[in-house]
């Protein structure tokens, strides 16, 4: 009976969750819909959601989701090709100090350049292909994850290290077992940022150079003033960008299930959780 | 204590500081003030523009120009449309498709009397015709229009379109032609192009012998205007002296440039030292040579002839730019250059 009365709970705390962004968005397109209307907004202007929505069942299967699927080729290839510079990045960072002092302020200094201006370099350097659109993905998405993972990768306190250590452990030994594990919330943190910034920079780097994909798409329509068409685009890199994000966020799920699947974890889901009672993310006492 | 007196002279530059202040602020309060998209960032494209501020004939028809620079072409009609501003320059494609989506504007007057869109080649290419480009790495912007053009024109002369390779890359043509990236640049500008490739490869810029140039209107495209003045219907209807008096000083300034291109172009780098001298000659040469034509001799700068505008509608409606008939008569008027 308690079981049930708290499988409830959860349920009706889940439901809670999803009805109030839903409640929101319900409440801003209801808002912006009007405004079109009582404001007498052109459509070049600004469209009313109702016609985006008329244009997204007419050009969506036809022409958006064609493009999108380059785009988010794209954004993949790039988004792996991040992962896997944050994580050498990420260990060099944590063990070599001349590294570290040598090579992090340039990766802060590459987020200064707006990469729209990188993109025509890139073209000429490496061709008419996908690898210059890849490599700006790649370049907007690194960074989150690189400090996300360092930050994490540093975060441990040096008593759980030197117990590894009394107990013989070897380097690698407290990477892998100790210092990675207490790392992945940091890390899953940078890679849903990562996510979300990867659909972006696909998207840009599509503007330059690019003769097919979302953000040729959306260029092409701002041209022919087909506005409610990239507003209908910008949705569906909208839901493409949440769905990354979720499968980001299931990944983490399944990745870490001494937090998600352990009652005794339950503090630490609650200090995610903004809306828990302040009781339940004090941490317990050791 | 010792007593203040004021010098003769101290009290005539005071006077004189006044007067021009006084004079300054009453000149400033009679302009009235006129905001003008440009088609993109200033360029040597706007020298008539801008030596007409600087030889104030906008402002001795009571005109205070504020220049904006849009991020597209097509941004600039929106501002019109919208209110943001009283004129644009644009291309006539985009005024066609922006009546085609219900905005409201209206071509009073074109910088160009034919568009020299077309392709260029280096002449090292070996390229005689189209069909040559047969195999080949066609780079063009991306402008929906030139695209079209370009496929008619390849069709036109010969060429199987599958088989050459057209590659949309944005407006870094040049440094991938120059880095052989690409073979051809698709969407070239006759005025425009040509002396910054020259330039580029330490050649004289008017050199017409490095490249091989293919217009678009020579195969089959119909003659188009380009660099339109284009206002809102309901703005022009309501102040029509206003953009009279913008007519009547842009002719003016159009005319200057025409006869004094060297001065032009000095005009415009000073405001632009980016600018080389050598290309904008030789870029002012091919405009005021375009700014020119039989009806423009018959009724002066800017005139337009809707015919022209409806071949090209025509040919939009045909390749799918547009999808329904727009009524041209509603998009040009001659009304306001008489």
């Amino acid at each position: 009976m308690t079981a049930q009365k708290s499988r409830n709970a959860s349920l009706l705390s889940h439901l809670g969750d999803a009805a109030l962004p839903f409640g929101i968005v319900v409440a801003l397109l209801a808002t912006w819909e009007a405004a079109v209307h009582l404001l007498k907004i052109q459509p070049f202007v600004l469209p009313a959601p109702t016609e985006i929505f008329k244009e997204l069942l007419i050009s969506g299967p036809t022409v958006i989701l064609p493009q999108l699927h380059v785009t988010l080729i794209e954004t993949l290839a790039g988004y792996l090709a991040a992962v896997i510079i944050s994580a050498i990045l990420s260990v060099l960072i944590l063990y070599s100090s001349t590294f570290r002092r040598g090579v992090l302020p340039l990766i802060v200094a590459s987020q200064t350049i707006p990469i729209i201006t990188m993109a025509p370099v890139l073209v000429i350097w490496f061709g008419y292909n996908s690898l210059p659109r890849i490599i700006i993905t790649a370049i907007v998405a690194f960074f989150p994850l690189t400090i996300a993972a360092v930050t994490g990768l540093k975060s441990l306190e040096p008593q759980f290290i030197d117990f590894f250590r009394s107990l013989n452990a070897t380097p690698a030994q407290i990477f892998f077992k100790l210092r990675l594990p207490v790392a992945l919330p940091s890390i899953f943190g940078g890679l849903k940022v990562a996510a979300t910034l990867a659909v972006i920079g696909a998207t840009i780097s599509e503007w330059v150079g690019a003769s097919q994909g979302i953000g040729y798409l959306i260029a092409q329509d701002t041209a022919l003033l087909n506005t409610t068409r990239v507003f209908a685009s910008l949705t569906v890199l909208g839901v493409a960008g949440m769905a990354l994000f979720g499968l980001v966020g299931l990944i983490e799920r399944l990745s870490m299930p001494w937090i998600y699947a352990r009652p005794s974890m339950a503090w630490l889901r609650a200090s995610q959780n903004p809306r828990a009672p302040a009781a339940a993310v004090a941490r317990p006492r050791q | 204590m010792t007593a203040f007196r004021l010098k003769p002279w101290t009290i005539a530059v005071a006077a004189l500081t006044s007067t021009i202040a006084l004079t300054s602020s009453v000149l400033a309060a009679d302009l009235t003030k006129f905001r003008y998209a440009l088609i993109a960032k200033p360029g040597i494209w706007d020298a008539a523009v801008i030596n007409g501020i600087d030889n104030k004939f906008f402002a001795d028809e009571g005109l205070e120009l504020e220049l904006i620079s849009p991020t597209s072409p097509a941004d600039g009609l929106k501002l019109v449309a919208t209110g943001g501003a009283e004129l644009a320059t644009a291309h006539s494609t985009d005024v066609i498709t922006a009546r085609s989506k219900g905005l409201p504007v209206v071509s009073i007057g074109a910088n160009h009397q034919t568009g020299t869109t077309g392709i260029l080649v280096p002449a090292e290419a070996g390229v005689k015709d189209l069909k040559q480009l047969e195999g080949k790495n066609v780079g063009i912007t991306g402008i929906p229009f030139n695209k079209v053009m370009l496929e008619h024109s390849l069709k036109a002369g010969g060429a199987d379109l599958s088989k050459v390779n057209v590659v949309t890359v944005g407006f870094t043509q040049m440094p991938l032609l120059l880095s052989q990236r690409i073979d051809a640049l698709g969407d070239a500008i006759c005025w425009d192009e040509p002396p910054i490739y020259n330039v580029q490869i330490k050649k004289p810029a008017d050199d017409k012998s490095t490249y091989t140039y293919f217009t678009f209107t020579d195969y089959g495209v119909p003659r188009f205007y380009t660099f339109g003045l284009v206002g809102d219907e309901e703005a022009l209807k309501k102040n029509p002296d206003l953009y009279k008096k913008f007519l009547r000083a842009w002719r003016k300034s159009v005319e200057w440039m025409i006869a004094n291109q060297s001065a032009a172009a000095d005009g415009v780098i000073k405001q632009i030292p980016s600018i080389s001298k050598e290309e904008a000659v030789v870029s002012l040469a091919e405009i005021a040579s375009i700014s020119v034509s039989a009806e423009t001799e018959a009724n002066g700068i800017g005139w337009q002839d809707p015919a022209v505008w409806e071949k090209q509608e025509k040919f939009m409606l045909e390749n799918g730019l547009i999808s329904a008939d727009v009524d041209v008569s509603q998009a040009v008027t001659n009304d306001y250059l008489k």
